[in-house]
């Protein structure tokens, strides 16, 4: 059905707006920030494909230079929604950072990241990971197999340096995760010492995207945590390897999300409607037909006014495969996922982990009850507005009702698909931190450089 | 008010500004400039680029009055006039001319910042206005365009308003260019076309 419509608006072109009874916007011409990588892809496609405009929406997409610029722009209202990291619009409503009240109906991808260390580091850590049947270095890759080579680094007097996208970031998380999962200490934060590095082992600092490759290639960092396509970058250009994809840090983990402020939701609640429905669309149209739609996205993808990185990167991760090692290329079939698993619905307990990352790490300084996660995330998160705009595609036609999760309460079913295997529920997100191995606990707040309580 | 306030003054008369500086930084966080009222005013103060312009003036002449007003582009920024003498017409003259207070009677030190707040808070109000004002209009103004060349296509294709308007939003957002651009090109190739 969802083909045959999509047949049915390319042949008939303009006949659209006719399709069905459209929303009475109230603004229809917008403008959307986005950060230069693959995971923009559902606002280029809404866009390519004519979605936003089968909403009645103009819509001009434009790049930022760095997320703190696009989530000011977003705040300040030069741009109505963005592109951001699961973790931006929670850190800002509740003022870890620039506060503002920012919310998003609509989650925009699953996985995507990878961790890449140099070359030398590389060569370091290969001893100490087991080798498979095949010859190949047995994966997961535990960090385990780092701790030796960081010792190294300490021994020299060196420190051993990463760099991940933003402090509020999916990327942050998942390095800590992994680094913490195997007995390596990332870091604090404290009220007083946002550096993140407060009793780190390994020192992590900010580094946008794009420059990843050229810091790692300065040895400014030893290792680094992005999105596609900067881990396969390293490999085209044989100055890093990439050691694991987030998927195998925790198994389809949420990504980014796509942001407004509560204040343009509440102004424009048809406006929003309407968004959502053209990025549903484009979502269902990158994973429709498994995944059969990849290899012209890849090509809108490589586009200057888009990623403007080169098609074949791109389509490294995006068509289903990752290269680790030169040659050691493996399938990885939901590297990138937009749509299959419910990946578009606004999860409260995807909001709820990256929350208790915010708390273990010391971003939040105090404990919080159980009821403080699950109201800050219900206050950001909008699957009712989501649920909502997939009911109009639906009875338009334009989308299977099998796809979404009409009955979900926001929580998913409690995973322990995570690299260290330590299960987590959504709804006992205190129960959760106890049972993790590095970070704060309880009551314990990090006071100047030691971890107390 | 967070940031000191940079007042300019005009005025020739060195006692009488000596005696308005002392007030001025009385009446809280100020930094003052003085300028004489010479002819390189208006490029002066544009160097400057004063939060505030304070005119003093014994005795206005209409002409001063106006010249002095224009230096100080009140369009761009608050400007405050003060007189010891007036009559109703020079008073509608300063008004006319784009000031943003206008005091008869001299100065009165105490007095001196509530009348210079009013005279900023006014000018804001006036600048949103106008602000908005312009926005308006040229949305008017682009309004107009899109429904000509709406008509244009209506015609020239036998297509409704609605699919005109979807075909111009398209032929924009493959063009990264507005709707009212692509609207105006089309106003402009028909008309070249009749």
């Amino acid at each position: 059905m969802t083909r045959f419509a999509t047949i049915l608006l390319a042949s008939t072109a303009l006949a659209s707006p006719a399709l069905a009874e459209m929303l009475d916007v109230e603004k229809d011409e917008l403008t959307l920030g986005f950060i230069k990588l693959t995971d923009m892809a559902p606002l280029a496609i809404a866009y390519e494909k004519h979605f936003f405009e089968d909403e009645g929406l103009y819509v001009t997409l434009e790049p930022q230079a760095n997320w703190k610029v696009l989530l000011d722009r977003v705040i300040s209202g030069e741009l109505d929604g963005a592109h951001m990291l699961a973790g931006q619009p929670l850190a800002a409503t509740i003022g870890y950072g620039t506060k503002a009240h920012i919310v998003t109906p609509f989650s925009m991808d699953l996985n995507g990241n990878a961790i890449t260390v140099s070359n030398e580091v590389w060569a370091a850590m290969k001893p100490a990971i087991p080798v498979g049947a095949d010859g190949k270095p047995e994966h997961p890759v535990s960090a385990a197999a780092l701790k030796p080579v960081i010792e190294e680094f300490r021994a020299r007097g060196e420190t051993f340096n990463m760099g991940m996208v933003f402090p509020v970031s999916t990327h942050n998380y998942e390095l800590r995760y992994w680094l913490a999962a195997g007995g390596i200490n990332p870091g604090f934060y404290s009220p007083e010492d946002v550096s993140g590095q407060i009793s780190a082992d390994a020192f992590l600092s900010v580094t946008p995207p794009p420059q990843m490759p050229a810091t790692l290639e300065a040895g400014t960092i030893n290792g680094y945590a992005v999105g596609e396509p900067w881990n396969q970058q390293a490999v085209l250009k044989g100055i890093g390897v990439p050691v694991i994809t987030d998927i195998e840090i925790w198994k389809n983990n949420p990504e980014k999300v796509f942001g407004l402020t509560a204040d343009f939701v509440e102004a424009n609640p048809n406006t929003t409607l309407a968004l959502t429905k053209a990025l549903i669309r484009a979502a269902e149209w990158l994973d429709a037909e498994g995944n059969a739609n990849r290899a012209e996205a890849v090509e809108i993808l490589s586009r200057s006014e888009y990623v403007g990185a080169d098609a074949e990167v791109i389509a490294n991760s995006m068509t289903g495969s990752f290269e680790y090692e030169p040659g050691d290329r493996r399938a990885v079939p939901d590297f990138n996922v937009f749509f299959r698993y419910n990946a578009t619905y606004p999860f409260y307990s995807d909001a709820i982990w990256t929350l208790t990352q915010m708390r273990r790490w010391g971003q939040i300084e105090a404990a919080q009850p159980d009821g403080w996660y699950a109201e800050t995330a219900a206050a950001v998160y909008k699957p009712a507005i989501y649920l909502e705009a997939a009911r109009m595609l639906v009875d338009e036609g334009l989308a299977d009702a099998a796809d979404f999760p009409w009955d979900s309460d926001g929580y998913k079913p409690a995973t322990a698909e995570f690299i260290d295997g330590i299960p987590y529920d959504g709804r006992t997100p205190n129960a959760y931190l106890d049972s993790l191995p590095i970070g704060l606990k309880a009551d314990q707040r990090v006071i100047g450089r030691d971890v107390q309580g | 008010m967070t940031q000191p306030l940079r007042i300019l003054v005009i005025q020739h008369d060195p006692a009488r500004a000596d005696m308005l500086t002392d007030a001025l930084r009385q009446a809280g966080e100020t930094e003052v400039m003085i300028l004489p009222s010479d002819s390189r005013l208006a490029s002066r103060i544009k160097e400057l680029g004063p939060d505030l312009v304070l005119i003093d003036l014994a005795n206005p002449s209409r002409d001063a009055l106006e010249e002095l007003t224009l230096a100080s582009s009140p369009a761009d920024r608050p400007v405050a006039m003060f007189v010891d003498r007036s009559d109703p017409a020079l008073t509608r003259a300063a008004v006319e001319a784009g000031v943003s207070a206008y005091v008869v009677d001299g100065i009165r030190p105490d007095r001196i910042r509530a009348v210079l707040d009013a005279a900023l808070a006014r000018f804001h109000m006036f600048q949103k206005l106008r602000t908005e004002l312009d926005a308006t209009r040229a949305a008017l103004e682009q309004r107009k365009i899109i429904d000509r060349a709406k008509g244009v296509l209506m015609r020239a294709r036998g297509i409704s308003e609605d699919e005109a308007y979807a075909l111009m939003r398209r032929a924009a957002m493959e063009r990264g260019r507005k709707i009212a651009d692509v609207a105006a090109a089309i106003v402009t190739a028909s008309e070249l076309l009749q």
